[in-house]
């Protein structure tokens, strides 16, 4: 009898989204979906609008991701105006960026990702796999730590962005507000506190999964949590990883580079095919073209995000992370490193990373920088901006007319560039694990942990009600008809 | 810690001033500011910080009150209601799409011992799903709005006093 297994909302990500899991007469599977219900239209939003409104409108895409839009709106609008803005205010931006992506990879390592999953544990009772049970784990004393130190990277994105959640500060041509000699001291005090902590966060890799054979035996599968998929990552006029002001590259399955592009080019690479089941469409390479949810070098798919970028880059910037890149290849392989799970460590080095940058940051004169913004030169034009988020690249791509107000917005961002992969993951997952109609709530969570260790965020208009959000799983028949629920 | 961080009850609003009625806890947050005396009261129309954020700010408060769309759909659009921290707590149970959610946030940060307040209380508005962008409340719940800022503000007075 064929029945179908439903998750949804699948849990631990930004937005909405539904896993629909067909299995066939014997009770494997079949085929699965992971789809995006939502539809947001925040492009038809903005048109019409003045353009120096946008990087305070997105902001409120969503609460996860304010700032990559943020900067990715201002350096688009740099581009729009023709108004580079002065060496400090670049500083002063990557600076407050460095402190979200500290923020943001800590709380997915810690609150919804790699500690919830393999801390507590992938096949946990799911009442227990969230902070609360991490913290049950891993003991107050470190719980306590975490929520510290989350808090001193908001509080450097407070200093710097006006505001943590909704920043403020960036301006087409710079910045709104130079840093004060005051607030560069407590930035460099926090900045000391972060690069340990960011240490300590990496080494729990080691400890809870590289130390563990089960936990390193589903990191290095080829059958589930892999597949042979193009990466594409930001870099440095060296080749270094970088997340804010570089040029984009893309690696093939064997580790060659296929194509170097800044941001403005991405049309010449980049291409999205849309499907009838789901509202996000599937971007893939251009010249390699769309073959459909299938992986190896005659499919277009590519990922992107921590994994993605540390195969792309030649190395880190700053010494600790530089080590930990170099451990990172010695133990996976070389590149490019093809297994999904391998995302929460990459995160874990880049936090590191992200650290040691914003510690540089901070030390560097120029940051006190009183020249931060160039008078915008034009109004009516075209820009892109791209920026490494922590869920991967996001493009930002406005057109204006002659007053200045937007005519054309197009966002390309990180998650749905994945999309394509996490599809690809959780259907090998769901095949590799499901057997002839067996499946429990651990199965579904290892289904689920396919996704997550992308980061995906499909962002929330609305705030979830306030009651109990189910977790239901609904299998049915080939008729549709229930045969049974599964909740949490 | 200022005295005053004692005496007076924080009131953090939400809501997403592009998200059409989800931007209701704001909206009723600015009548506030203008009303409430600020003596007694710290209000903040437009609170921007995460839950794990939230439980941070509240260190050494003693009265603290959110103000929030919600949706139930067990109650008009425009009812207000008030949810003690036991009942915010008992009706969050599962994962929240935020990652940790506020009743997460609330148990945990008693759990690592955070000078958290003895109150922490909900004050939720009944909207209707949202499902596109807009600047401006509904014309069903901006008809509403009179009373629903003076039903906020006759709870958020009684807590006070309370």
């Amino acid at each position: 009898m064929k029945r179908t297994i439903h998750i949804e909302p699948v849990t631990r990500l930004e937005g909405h989204a539904k896993i629909d899991i067909f299995l066939d007469e014997q009770g494997n599977v079949e085929n699965t979906y992971f789809q995006v219900v939502e539809l947001r239209g925040f492009e038809e939003f903005c048109k019409g609008r003045p353009a120096e409104e946008i990087p305070r409108i997105v902001t409120r895409l969503c609460g996860v991701c304010p700032w990559p839009h943020h900067l990715a709106s201002t350096l688009a609008l740099d581009k729009v105006f023709a108004a580079e803005p002065p060496p400090a205010a670049h500083k002063i931006r990557e600076l407050g960026y460095c402190a979200h992506m500290i923020e943001s990879h800590l709380e997915h390592f810690f609150v919804l990702g790699m500690a919830p999953d393999f801390v507590v544990g992938p096949k946990a009772n799911p009442l227990q796999r969230n902070i609360l049970g991490v913290i049950a784990k891993v003991g107050m004393e470190l719980g306590a730590k975490v929520i510290q130190h989350r808090g001193y990277a908001v509080e450097i994105e407070n200093i710097i962005g006006g505001k943590s959640t909704h920043p403020v500060f960036s301006l087409p041509g710079g910045v709104s507000h130079p840093i004060t000699a005051e607030q560069r001291k407590r930035i460099r005090e926090l900045a000391e506190k972060l690069v340990p902590f960011c240490e300590l966060t990496l080494g729990l890799v080691d400890k809870v999964i590289l130390s563990n054979p089960e936990y390193m035996a589903l990191l290095t599968d080829k059958n589930m949590y892999y597949h042979n998929s193009y990466h594409m990552g930001m870099t440095d006029d060296e080749g270094k990883l970088t997340f804010y002001g570089g040029k984009l590259k893309v690696m093939d399955q064997e580790g060659k580079y296929i194509a170097e592009f800044k941001g403005g080019e991405y049309l010449d690479h980049v291409a999205e095919h849309p499907v009838e089941w789901s509202y996000l469409k599937f971007p893939y390479l251009k010249k390699i073209g769309w073959k459909g949810l299938v992986d190896g070098k005659e499919s277009g798919l590519y990922r992107v995000a921590p994994l993605s970028r540390l195969n792309v880059c030649s190395g880190m910037k700053t010494p600790k992370a530089q080590q930990a890149y170099e451990n990172f290849f010695n133990k996976l392989g070389k590149k490019p490193v093809q297994n999904s799970l391998a995302y929460h460590w990459a995160r874990a080095i880049e936090a590191l990373y992200a650290a040691e940058r914003l510690r540089e940051l901070a030390a560097d004169e120029d940051i006190l920088g009183k020249k931060l913004r160039t008078l915008c030169r034009k109004v009516e034009g075209e820009g892109v901006g791209i920026i490494e988020a922590p869920r991967g690249t996001l493009f930002h791509h406005y057109k204006t007319d002659a007053n200045g107000m937007m005519t054309d917005l197009n966002l390309l961002v990180a998650t749905s560039q994945n999309y394509g992969a996490m599809n690809i993951d959780v259907r090998n997952v769901a095949r590799a694990l499901i057997k002839e109609g067996n499946v429990d709530e651990g199965i579904l969570n290892m289904v689920e942990m396919a996704f997550r260790a992308y980061d995906p965020c499909f962002s929330c208009a609305t705030h979830a009600a306030l009651g109990r959000m189910p977790m239901q799983i609904f299998i049915r028949d080939h008729r549709g008809n229930e045969v049974r629920r599964l909740g949490r | 810690m200022p005295m005053s961080l004692f005496a007076t009850m924080l009131i953090c609003c939400l809501g997403n001033p592009i998200g059409g009625d989800d931007g209701i806890g704001s909206v009723v947050g600015r009548h506030l500011k203008r009303v409430l005396p600020k003596r007694d009261f710290e209000v903040i129309p437009e609170y921007a910080g995460s839950a794990l954020d939230f439980v941070l700010d509240l260190d050494g408060r003693q009265k603290v009150c959110i103000i929030d769309a919600i949706i139930t759909g067990r109650y008009p659009e425009g009812a207000v209601r008030l949810f003690t921290e036991k009942q915010i707590c008992r009706n969050m149970k599962s994962g929240c799409f935020h990652g940790v959610n506020l009743s997460q946030a609330l148990v945990m940060g008693r759990k690592l011992k955070l000078k958290l307040p003895a109150i922490v209380q909900l004050i939720g508005i009944e909207i209707r799903p949202v499902s596109s962008f807009g600047e401006k409340l509904s014309p069903a719940l901006k008809k509403r709005l009179p009373a629903i800022c003076a039903d906020v503000e006759r709870k958020i007075k009684k807590l006070h006093s309370g």
